[in-house]
């Protein structure tokens, strides 16, 4: 048997076994769409399988006979086809011309069987005879091809228009089953090239192929079943027929120049042999660029969506903040992907628990899922999606995770693995499209979750530094208060020390007799000294261990209040002032008369303050000078600088200076953190830092803050 | 024998104060400083039989002016106040700098300083 009538005998028996399912899966429901699409089915078994026994005939008559019988089925194919797109679309007024259309086919059915006037003789070809045509009737048949075929191609495209423009129409749901069609006829179109043959270009007609393709379209449209899945067989099996084109191409031309071309015949093993060589080189790249050709230009949203998706991948590696990242993710999914649902759980790593962190869709959901509870162990020991969806709804899922996925609303989960660990748990829902979830999109799903994985586990470990860092900000602080021992003692031990030493002191004298013979009055303002100085010493004492502890809290939130900066620098002047006097620093302090009061929260204002103070206190070889001054600039902030009479920094050190753990200072001075925090707690609050700094004269930092509105300010007056 | 007299160097007014009022109650010359440098002048000045100075003072400390007196006034009884508390280790440097005595800040009792300022006097007879 002829090995080049395989193809056609298989496509025929496909085709009719594909007829035969449809019609008898409609059953009942019958309508002229359904019944054109059966006829267009047999014309083709019958063409499929009349040319498929003729490329096995030996004789030219015999096959020749076996092709009129075939071709009296290829004259029904133009209108079959149109008359199928016409009834797809509902065309009543489309009747008129199908029925012109049937008459004329009637009409070239009957010119085929009179000899000479459709078919003269037959071709001879390397894969068997194909018809000789009579060319004046065969070009007028080609005329109704040529009619039919863009025709019913215009008209789908058309409609498909239409009802895309016409956003609210109840008929959008057909876009998806028109779209389709018109791929399918397109495709169809393809078909027309095994008329080629018939004028004695002598390459093998894979029409059947298409035909194929069209078909399965067809029906699967008209079965309204799995619409998407649809799409990849389309894709495939177009990529499949370029390349079987591209090997006949290949082989037909190696065979043609090796053969014919060249002056001596080149053996029949080398021609093989090199056509086998060029197949090999050629077919991983055309398979691929196939692929993309058909993915951009037949399924154009679909590869938007792709697109999309990779994009996203690509996005979500540089955000870090959790927050951020969770919401991106749920709106990039639900928006890209057109889901009616998103959902991400997220494991919380102090309860085990798994937290739905963020959703979209319908309903609100609240839900915390046990790390015990069937669907998330089912996630966490398969490391596999769960799909209800398509193939993957074939496999039995216990019942309990099914049901916890209704609940999610979803139709889709993928877990979201770091270390094999289940970080969390990606939530699809249904598409809106109502297509299913297919393996193709777990091609794109499945490398998303694993970098949205990594993406959140970044995220999180950001989180855990900045609670890291805020951390050894408050150590930071604890060690500055005890470096300030000897403030600290100078300020509560001295008022407790004064008020002692003078209760004592009056005590001793009364015992030692000293105040006998004074008068009442000269002992009552004796007494009377004493408790003033006693009470102020006690207000003293107590301020100080306020401003500490004040100062020791760790800061959480901002609470911005107008603040008088005279007053702030006052308040930690005090605090810093006496280890600086102690140390032969000087403190000038120069304020502008009627400073604007700026709006921060007040603590971490002094904390600023006091890290800015007591770092020029370190810079400077006492002895020196901090100066502190303040005033308004001409763009009317209000700024703040401290300078002292230091060495000086470098100015390859400058940029390093806000560097957390970045530090000049000795080992065991200071832990570096100092100027990072000050730069965000100043940042956090609206302001600017810089500084200026000249070697061996000094550093002058800059704070510049908004000065506060008046109506603010007043407000602060009442309050 | 003269009244005794008593130089006191410390920065806390009120202290000072109490210092004064408490030892001139009881017959002494009191002189008081608030800075380590008009300190040395009255010791220079008055010649005391006892200076009380606080170790950490704006100027000069409390170990430059003890060093100071026991060169320039090596009969002049030099008693330290401090405000550390660590073990002891303050303590022993000062009594091996010369001092005569040590006090921790706030001082526990007034009555054991003069007590103290009183065995720092030169002996009568």
């Amino acid at each position: 048997m002829n090995p080049f009538s395989y193809p056609n005998l298989g496509a025929s028996a496909f085709i009719l076994v594909l007829g035969l399912f449809v019609g008898l899966q409609t059953r009942g429901r019958w309508d002229n769409r359904i019944l054109s699409f059966v006829a267009f089915c047999m014309v083709t078994f019958v063409w499929q399988l009349t040319y498929g026994i003729a490329y096995n005939m030996a004789e030219e008559k015999a096959a020749l006979a076996f092709m009129r019988i075939g071709y009296s089925a290829v004259i029904f194919m133009p209108v079959t086809f149109l008359h199928f797109a016409a009834s797809f679309l509902r065309k009543g007024q489309m009747q008129v011309v199908i029925r012109v259309c049937y008459v004329l086919s009637f009409f070239f059915l009957a010119t085929l069987f009179i000899d000479g006037l459709f078919m003269r003789g037959a071709y001879r070809y390397f894969f068997g005879f194909y018809p000789k045509p009579f060319v004046p009737v065969h070009i007028a048949f080609l005329a109704l091809v040529i009619f039919s075929v863009p025709w019913s191609v215009f008209m789908l495209y058309r409609e498909w228009r239409r009802i895309q423009a016409d956003g609210q129409s109840r008929e959008a749901s057909e876009i998806p089953r028109i779209k389709l069609v018109c791929v399918a006829y397109l495709i169809m179109s393809i078909v027309c090239l095994d008329f080629l043959p018939n004028y004695g270009f002598g390459f093998y007609p894979i029409g059947f192929v298409f035909v194929i393709l069209y078909s399965l379209v067809i029906a699967y449209t008209i079965l309204r079943y799995n619409l998407h899945d649809i799409q990849v067989i389309v894709k495939r099996t177009l990529v499949f027929a370029g390349l079987v084109a591209s090997v006949v191409a290949v082989v037909s031309l190696v065979a043609f120049v090796s053969q014919d071309l060249l002056p001596t015949a080149v053996p029949k093993w080398l021609s093989n042999l090199s056509s086998a060589t060029f197949i090999a080189l050629l077919y991983g790249p055309l398979r691929r660029w196939l692929t993309n050709v058909t993915d951009k230009y037949l399924f154009q949203k679909e590869y938007d969506y792709k697109q999309l998706l990779r994009n996203f991948t690509d996005e979500v590696m540089v955000v870090l903040d959790l927050k951020q990242l969770v919401q991106m993710t749920i709106e990039t999914l639900s928006e890209r992907g057109k889901l009616e649902s998103c959902g991400l759980l997220l494991l919380d790593k102090d309860t085990r628990r798994y937290e739905l962190v963020a959703f979209r869709g319908e309903d609100g959901h609240n839900v915390v899922l046990d790390g015990q509870e069937p669907f998330v162990t089912f996630l966490r020991e398969t490391h596999e999606p769960i799909g209800l969806d398509g193939e993957m709804g074939k496999v039995h899922f216990p019942e309990q995770v099914t049901n916890r996925m209704k609940q999610l609303s979803a139709r889709l989960c993928l877990p979201l693995n770091v270390h094999e660990e289940l970080i969390g748990v990606l939530c699809l829902g249904k598409k809106k499209s109502d297509e299913e979830f297919t393996k193709d999109d777990l091609d794109i799903l499945q490398p998303l979750a694993r970098t949205l994985a990594i993406a959140v586990s970044n995220a999180q470990l950001v989180e855990e530094l900045k609670v890291t860092q805020a951390q050894a900000a408050q150590k930071e602080k604890l060690a500055v208060i005890g470096t300030l021992s000897a403030g600290i003692n100078h300020e509560i031990c001295n008022p407790l020390g004064i008020v002692k030493a003078q209760c004592e002191a009056f005590l001793l004298d009364v015992e030692d007799g000293i105040l006998i013979g004074k008068s009442s009055p000269d002992v009552l303002e004796r007494t009377t000294t004493i408790m003033r100085v006693a009470l102020k010493q006690i207000d003293r004492a107590t301020a100080i261990t306020q401003k500490l502890s004040n100062f020791a809290k760790p800061i959480k939130d901002i609470s911005a209040q107008p603040v008088s900066v005279p007053q702030e620098v006052d308040e930690v002047l005090l605090l810093v002032g006496h280890d600086l006097q102690l140390e032969k620093i000087e403190v000038v302090k120069e304020m502008q008369a009627d400073m604007p009061q700026i709006v921060v929260d007040r603590r971490q204002f002094q904390e600023v303050l006091f890290n800015l103070v007591r770092n020029a206190g370190q810079a400077i070889k006492p002895p020196g000078t901090i100066s502190v001054r303040a005033h308004v600039t001409a763009e009317g902030l209000v700024r703040i600088e401290i300078a002292d009479t230091g060495s000086g920094i470098p100015a390859d050190k400058l940029e390093k200076i806000y560097d957390p753990f970045y530090t000049t200072k000795e080992p065991g001075k200071g832990t570096g953190l100092g100027l990072f925090i000050v730069r965000q707690i100043v940042e956090r609050n609206k302001g600017r830092i810089s500084l200026e700094s000249t070697i061996g004269k000094g550093t002058t930092f800059f704070l510049d803050f908004p000065a506060a509105k008046p109506e603010a300010a007043g407000k602060a007056v009442t309050a | 024998m003269a009244n005794p007299k008593l130089v006191a160097i410390d920065d806390e007014v009120e202290f000072i104060k109490t210092i004064d009022h408490f030892f001139t109650a009881r017959g002494y010359e009191v002189h008081v400083a608030m800075t380590g440098a008009s300190g040395l002048e009255l010791v220079d000045y008055h010649q005391p039989n006892v200076v009380l100075v606080d170790l950490k003072l704006p100027g000069m400390d409390g170990d430059e002016i003890l060093q100071h007196i026991r060169r320039t006034h090596p009969n002049i009884k030099v008693i330290v106040i401090t405000a550390y508390n660590d073990g002891g280790k303050t303590r022993d440097r000062l009594l091996s700098l010369g001092a005569f005595a040590h006090f921790d800040k706030p001082v526990s009792s007034l009555r054991d300083l003069f007590d103290t300022v009183k065995r720092a006097l030169p002996q009568a007879g």
